[in-house]
């Protein structure tokens, strides 16, 4: 049960990864003739309003999905860890300005703010990743400053300060590595909703542009036809929740191999 | 009736033996002490005498409690005996008490369970209780408006208020500074003198226990004896002239700013500790101890004054200056778990002074770990493992082995050996003596432990609210204490 999540993640990766280099079909080809068919032996789960192969689709869909959550959780973490660790290194004004600053943010709501920026540099994969990633930042920043500042009121700080060590050292040396647990809990919960929020843009429009292939325009696109063929919305929407589902388990999972003490 | 008795009680966990063939009676009005080191079954004995054992013991035996049997007893009655029959006192009052109810309520929580009072009889009880336990406070107050010693107080006010016939008390006193310790020591005495309760208390505490106790019985790998458990050496050590003055403090103040205002944490306070020589700083907890402890250190700077180690300065080193002058002080804290940091191994930690050399290379390194490690009497290859993996008296060696790396001339303990058991505070004070005498150094004792100043200081400084109010030859101070203040602390250590 606990390496349930493991191996799906697994599995959807590699299923991404494989549409890098082989799909059924391609989905960029469309066949107007063989649209909306049923599940049959050559097209396992039908095809689409414009004949695409719906496991083609499906499986190219992933990569926006897991490439721009990873990429959006990438910039929260490279931004938001390390404000968080000088903030509960260096109390005083600069704390107040990372603190105040992330309040800022978190006060906007997240997908207005998201819309904003990509208004400003126009739809596409990357720009929703960057859009995505500026929201993990305080949420980073305020997890490790919070973590990070009980890990300074501990014993084994003042030791390390007896050894000279300036604060970026013992960050890096003592506090990171005490703080891994809360950490990856909240790395899987962004990525996980890094999906929901690439999901929730392509839906709009906003995402992977046409003809790449994405699970929120999947649903976006086939809305119209939920009575005639509901197979078109629940697939991409189950992908969704799967992948989501996955995520979560598996970061629990990595929790408590990396970090077993600080159990939740 | 007899408020506890247990007939040969043993207690298996799997193949281990928690407890082998236990006969203990406390009687009416009697103070029992159960004293033992750590693992010794003392909780498991506790845990047993309220029937609150894991599902995987296997127990043997009778327990009777005011003359019941507990294990015939069905859940219902147990849960009336907890708290109703056997009153129960942690070692730490801020987790035996809810946070978010005035201390009122809590009391009157117990009798609401354990008795049939009306509202207005309830109120009027728990004042009587809060008199009882030595507390002019109104009912409404919330716990963290107390100190320490209050909350305790609240603590035994709950475990008395159902007139429990046995009050079950697990290291009272460990949490408090001395003042409070000896004050909740006699609380307890005059409680059990006055309603005829029979008290088990669990300490590693012996001078707790001989103080109030009127038997001690001792547990040592789950078996009981009667006999007094072994004294320690108390002989005090002669005191010894410093040499050169290593650490000099001048007229030091250091003053906290607070939201609003600010608090003096030292004030004027001088100080001169020679080569070779040991220095106990004493006093209760608030009183400037651990400031004075981090300005020695050099890891805060004082508002006025001048704090010197030899020739040179804290406030005016800087670069390889103060490198330098960090090679020749270094510390050990009191929580042995709190002071590493517990992802590393303890290679890692012990090698972390090493860091103030520079670069060296890994053999060197290796080697200083292992002679550190063989100085305080640890195998090398206690070196690959994580802290946790040890036990409380080693994780303090750990500690003095970290200290001792770089070969300083000073080391700071920091009330380092209050949270180890009796037997092993012997060796660890037998091995902090030896070094001493072996390597020449010189110690600044931050201390809870009158008994400890004696044996290991040649000079005693008291500190109150930031002040010293006593200073000189442990001997001459504690002998001929001038002040009322200090009388009491020496008091509560007799």
């Amino acid at each position: 049960m606990k390496r349930a999540g493991p191996i799906l993640l697994g599995l959807i990766v590699a299923l991404a990864l494989l549409s890098l280099v082989w799909t059924p079909f391609d989905v960029t080809t469309i066949d107007v003739a063989h649209r909306l068919q049923s599940a049959s032996i050559r097209h396992w789960l039908g095809t689409d309003q414009l004949g695409r192969d719906l496991l083609s689709m499906l499986m190219a869909g992933a990569r926006p999905s897991l490439g721009v959550a990873a990429l959006a959780l990438m910039v929260g973490v490279a931004g938001g860890v390390p404000l968080g660790l000088l903030a509960a290194a260096r109390p005083g004004w600069i704390d107040e300005l990372v603190a105040r600053c992330t309040d800022i943010l978190f006060a906007f709501p997240a997908i207005l703010l998201a819309l904003l920026v990509i208004a400003v540099l126009g739809p596409g994969a990357s720009h929703a990743a960057l859009a995505i990633g500026l929201f993990n930042i305080p949420v980073f920043a305020r997890v490790t400053r919070a973590s990070a500042r009980g890990v300074w009121t501990r014993d084994f700080i003042l030791a390390a300060r007896l050894a000279a060590k300036g604060p970026g050292l013992i960050s890096f040396e003592h506090v990171l590595p005490n703080i891994a647990g809360p950490l990856i809990t909240q790395a899987g919960l962004q990525l996980s909703l890094g999906v929901l929020a690439e999901t929730a843009l392509s839906f709009l429009g906003l995402g992977a542009q046409p003809p790449a292939a994405s699970w929120g325009r999947m649903v976006a696109d086939a809305q119209t036809l939920v009575g005639v063929a509901p197979s078109l919305v629940l697939l991409p929407g189950l992908a969704i929740v799967v992948t989501v589902t996955a995520i979560n388990l598996t970061g629990e999972v990595l929790r408590t191999r990396v970090a077993p003490e600080t159990g939740l | 009736m007899i408020p506890l008795q247990i007939d040969h009680l043993s207690v298996r966990y799997g193949e281990t033996v928690a407890l082998d063939d236990v006969c203990l009676t406390v009687g009416a009005g009697e103070i029992v002490a159960l004293v033992g080191p750590s693992g010794s079954g003392k909780s498991t004995l506790a845990a047993a005498a309220m029937d609150l054992l894991p599902v995987e013991a296997i127990e043997q035996g009778v327990v009777r409690i005011d003359g019941a049997d507990i294990r015939t007893l069905p859940e219902k009655q147990l849960e009336a005996l907890r708290g109703g029959r056997v009153g129960i006192v942690f070692q730490e009052p801020a987790t035996a008490i809810n946070p978010a109810l005035t201390i009122g309520k809590q009391i009157g929580e117990v009798l609401e369970l354990h008795s049939d009072l009306s509202r207005a009889e309830i109120a009027a009880e728990v004042n009587r209780l809060l008199g009882e336990v030595g507390l002019s406070l109104p009912a409404n107050r919330y716990p963290h408006t107390l100190s320490g010693g209050q909350r305790q107080r609240v603590a035994i006010a709950m475990a008395i208020a159902a007139r429990p016939p046995l009050l079950l008390a697990d290291e009272p006193t460990a949490s408090l500074d001395p003042v409070a310790q000896a004050e909740i020591g006699g609380l307890l005495q005059a409680l059990v003198r006055g309603r005829g309760m029979g008290l088990l208390l669990v300490t590693h505490d012996l001078g707790l226990a001989r103080r109030i106790a009127d038997r001690i019985v001792a547990l040592d790998h789950g078996r009981l004896s009667e006999q007094q458990p072994i004294e320690p050496d108390t002989a005090p050590r002669k005191p010894r002239e410093g040499g050169e003055p290593l650490l000099v403090m001048d007229h030091v103040t250091r003053i906290y700013p607070l939201k609003r205002g600010h608090v003096v944490a030292l004030s004027d306070l001088s100080l001169s500790l020679g080569c070779g020589e040991t220095l106990a700083v004493i006093g209760a907890s608030g009183s400037g101890k651990s400031t004075l402890a981090r300005l020695a250190l050099g890891l805060d700077r004082p508002d006025a004054g001048r704090i010197a180690l030899g020739s040179q300065d804290w406030a005016t080193a800087h670069g390889a200056g103060l490198r330098a002058m960090r090679r020749r002080v270094q510390a050990v804290f009191q929580d042995p778990a709190a002071s590493f940091d517990p992802r590393q191994t303890v290679a890692r930690i012990v090698a972390e002074p090493l860091h103030l050399l520079g670069r060296i290379a890994r053999a060197e390194r290796d080697a200083r770990v292992a002679e550190a490690l063989g100085q305080v009497g640890l195998a090398p290859d206690a070196a690959d493992r994580l802290p946790q993996a040890f036990s409380g008296g080693q994780r303090q060696r750990i500690a003095i082995a970290r200290a001792l790396i770089l070969k300083p001339e000073l080391i700071l303990f920091d009330e380092a050996l209050s949270a180890l058991d009796p037997a092993l505070r012997e060796e660890i004070i037998a091995l902090l003596l030896r070094l001493q005498a072996e390597l020449g150094l010189t110690y600044l004792f931050i201390a809870h432990d009158m008994d400890l100043v004696r044996r290991m200081a040649d000079r005693v400084l008291v500190l109150r609210e930031g002040r010293a109010i006593a200073c000189g030859p442990v001997a001459q101070v504690f002998d001929r204490p001038d002040d009322p203040y200090l009388a009491a602390l020496l008091a509560s250590a007799e």
